[in-house]
């Protein structure tokens, strides 16, 4: 299954880092990444094309807001 | 003041006690600050013992437990611990030095990226660049570290950082580091009671959340409603007291069999504050088939992860139990009597009566050990373990009757754990009795520990399960792998009580049971530190034993042992 994550996130590479690390350990593989710094400076927004199992995008988006590098998550699934 | 001081100020208006680490060139200004306050470091032998030694403190305690290592291989060394604390959620607060902001990214002397190193498994870590920041930084990590599900964290310090002038102010956390509790809605409280109201066989099946939460005033509250045999995860041991009659032991891979048969024929499991892992449940499909699930965590990713829960309430456990008994009180008739445990009890009973027969008085046996030892301590002692045989007899004879009185590596499974948790749960509490039930495979990875237990006076009762070997590996290799035994076995050259004074700790090496009870009934009356070396049986397979990758129905159970007929009688409960 396909899904894109959007991601907001502290600017920092840990948490470019981290993000990129719990999506290994949800075993997810990665068709792209764009990372681009908020209008404000002070946040990076990622969007992420994933594929992997069904329901590991849920637990990526909500697994990540354990973590307080992370201040939103959203998921979209892709019918492909 | 130097932004160490503000630091350590800071520490103690928290709360911190204890500081267990090593100090080096790196973390150095943060010794010196620490010597000018009322915290009390503790001067460990190895950085892995002071995470460890932090673990055990946090667990009694209940809040964070401090740990410190400088750079390079003083935090490096801490990885092991921190990474046992992310597995069992454990608060830790590791302070680390780190080499000076100009020398960093150029391989200077002991120079490590720390933080780069234990992002995959902590819940926060940062190198502090600005000293205006190391204070908040830290009132962070503190923080994130206990708020939802806890979890180590880390604040790495570069030394002139720590040496700059700073004002001090008391210090909040930033809001991202205490976001508030997730709590169910009320219809999907609404939806568990009505799968509890359906259920003919509902099994509640207890986790470490519920040990953190202090969950289990609620749990026995809607067990003994609804008439429900109680299971714990090897985490979820002590939430509730383990004599209580709908409580039936620990579930899963090496789990008391009574526990697992009740798994088996349930047909709702509630699941309080566990994260369902392939060693408690076997493989989810098998636990998903012909059950609903009703799942309470404090970490929606939990949902789903392993199990898809048929109900979902997210939330503190105690709080969410709480909810749901009063509605449970409301639709569900108060259940008078709960066949199923008692049924499960007897087989439970028939086992350890199984045990007892093959006890031939040639050799000591580990149960028998564990069995005696749970005789003769206080009900309140708190136990640690290392990790292998002995710690799969200890959560199978050991009856735990208090939240944060069962400290065992349940996730990472870390050999060496015991000795040092033991030492931090001391600390936190020095009039309880405190045993470490070790292996002595175990015991010789931290046995330094050992020093810090004679330096501090905090004396731990230290019992050796020694069959000079790597027990449960020989057992796996003797199972799994036709008796093709490698690299298991130990010599008989090291002397263990001679290694144990040589710290400045009595040692015994006893050869029978009355032995044991002596030295150990002595210990407890003097509150006195002890090594006792007890050769047991070396070819003793841990039964029962849920072969990897199987349903918990598939329990191997102690040749010559036949349930046949008892689990007939289960199924028509």
């Amino acid at each position: 299954m396909k899904f894109i994550l959007h991601v907001v996130l502290a600017n920092s590479p840990d948490a470019v880092a981290k993000m990129m690390l719990t999506v290994k350990q949800g075993n997810l593989a990665i068709e792209s990444v764009n990372i681009n710094k908020s209008e404000d400076g002070g946040k990076l927004s990622a969007v992420l094309l994933l594929e992997g199992e069904e329901g590991k995008g849920e637990w990526l988006a909500k697994k990540l807001l354990n973590y307080p590098y992370y201040h939103s998550t959203s998921l979209m699934k892709l019918n492909v | 003041m130097r932004a160490a001081d503000a630091l350590v100020r800071e520490m103690a208006r928290k709360g911190v006690e204890i500081v267990f680490g090593i100090p080096g060139g790196a973390n150095m200004p943060f010794y010196d600050a620490l010597r000018d306050s009322n915290i009390k470091s503790i001067l460990v032998r190895h950085e892995q013992h002071a995470v460890h030694a932090a673990e055990g403190y946090a667990r009694v305690k209940g809040r964070p437990g401090v740990c410190s290592g400088t750079s390079g291989p003083g935090a490096t060394n801490l990885i092991t611990g921190l990474v046992d604390a992310y597995m069992d959620s454990v608060p830790v607060v590791a302070l680390t030095g780190q080499v000076v902001r100009s020398f960093m990214g150029t391989d200077a002397f002991q120079e490590a990226d720390i933080v780069g190193l234990v992002l995959p498994h902590i819940k926060y870590a940062v190198t502090v660049k600005n000293p205006r920041r190391l204070v908040q930084e830290f009132v962070n990590a503190y923080t994130v570290s206990i708020n939802r599900r806890p979890g180590p964290t880390l604040v790495d310090m570069p030394r002139d950082v720590m040496t700059e002038d700073v004002p001090y102010e008391e210090t909040t956390p930033e809001p991202i580091f205490n976001q508030p509790l997730p709590e169910p809605d009320v219809e999907s409280v609404k939806a568990a009671a009505q799968l509890i109201l359906e259920s003919e066989k509902p099994v509640i099946l207890v986790g470490g959340g519920a040990v953190y939460s202090m969950a289990g005033r609620e749990v026995l509250e809607l067990a003994e409603h609804i008439a429900a045999p109680i299971v714990t995860t090897t985490m979820g041991k002590g939430a509730v007291p383990e004599t209580h009659p709908l409580v039936l032991g620990v579930v899963g891979m090496h789990g008391r069999i009574e526990a697992d048969l009740a798994v088996v024929e349930s047909d709702l499991v509630i699941c309080v504050g566990t994260r369902l892992s392939d060693r408690a449940i076997g493989p989810a499909k098998d636990f998903e088939k012909g059950r609903k699930i009703i799942h309470i965590d404090i970490d929606v990713s939990e949902f789903g992860k392993n199990v898809k829960p048929t109900v979902r309430l997210p939330g503190d456990a105690r709080k969410v139990l709480a909810e749901l008994v009063e509605y449970v009180k409301h639709i569900i008739p108060r259940r008078p009597d709960c066949p199923m445990a008692k049924r499960l009890h007897e087989i439970g009973d028939a086992y350890e009566e199984y045990m007892t027969s093959m006890d031939d008085g040639n050799v000591m046996h580990s149960w028998k050990v564990v069995s005696l030892l749970n005789e003769i301590l206080p009900s309140n002692t708190i136990v640690t373990t290392g990790v292998g045989q002995h710690q799969m007899w200890a959560q199978l004879f050991w009856k735990t009757m208090t939240p944060g009185s069962w400290i065992t590596s349940g996730g990472l499974g870390t050999m060496g754990f015991g000795l040092p948790a033991a030492f931090g749960a001391k600390a936190a509490a020095p009039d309880r009795i405190v045993v470490d039930l070790d292996g002595d495979g175990s015991f010789l990875m931290t046995c330094q520990a050992l020093a810090c237990v004679a330096d501090y006076q905090l004396p731990v009762i230290t019992i050796i399960f020694d069959n000079r070997s790597l027990g449960m590996v020989k057992q796996w290799q003797d199972l799994f792998y036709s008796k093709r035994y490698k690299d298991v076995e130990y010599n008989d050259r090291t002397d263990l009580v001679k290694l144990s004074e040589s710290f400045g700790v009595e040692g015994f090496r006893v050869e029978s049971y009355d032995e044991l009870v002596k030295v150990v009934s002595r210990a407890v009356r003097t509150n006195s530190a002890v090594t006792v070396d007890v050769p047991v049986d070396r070819g003793e397979l841990v039964f029962p034993m849920v072969p990897p990758g199987k349903w918990l129905q598939e329990v191997r159970l102690p040749p010559g042992f036949d349930l046949t007929q008892r689990i007939v009688n289960i199924s028509k409960v």
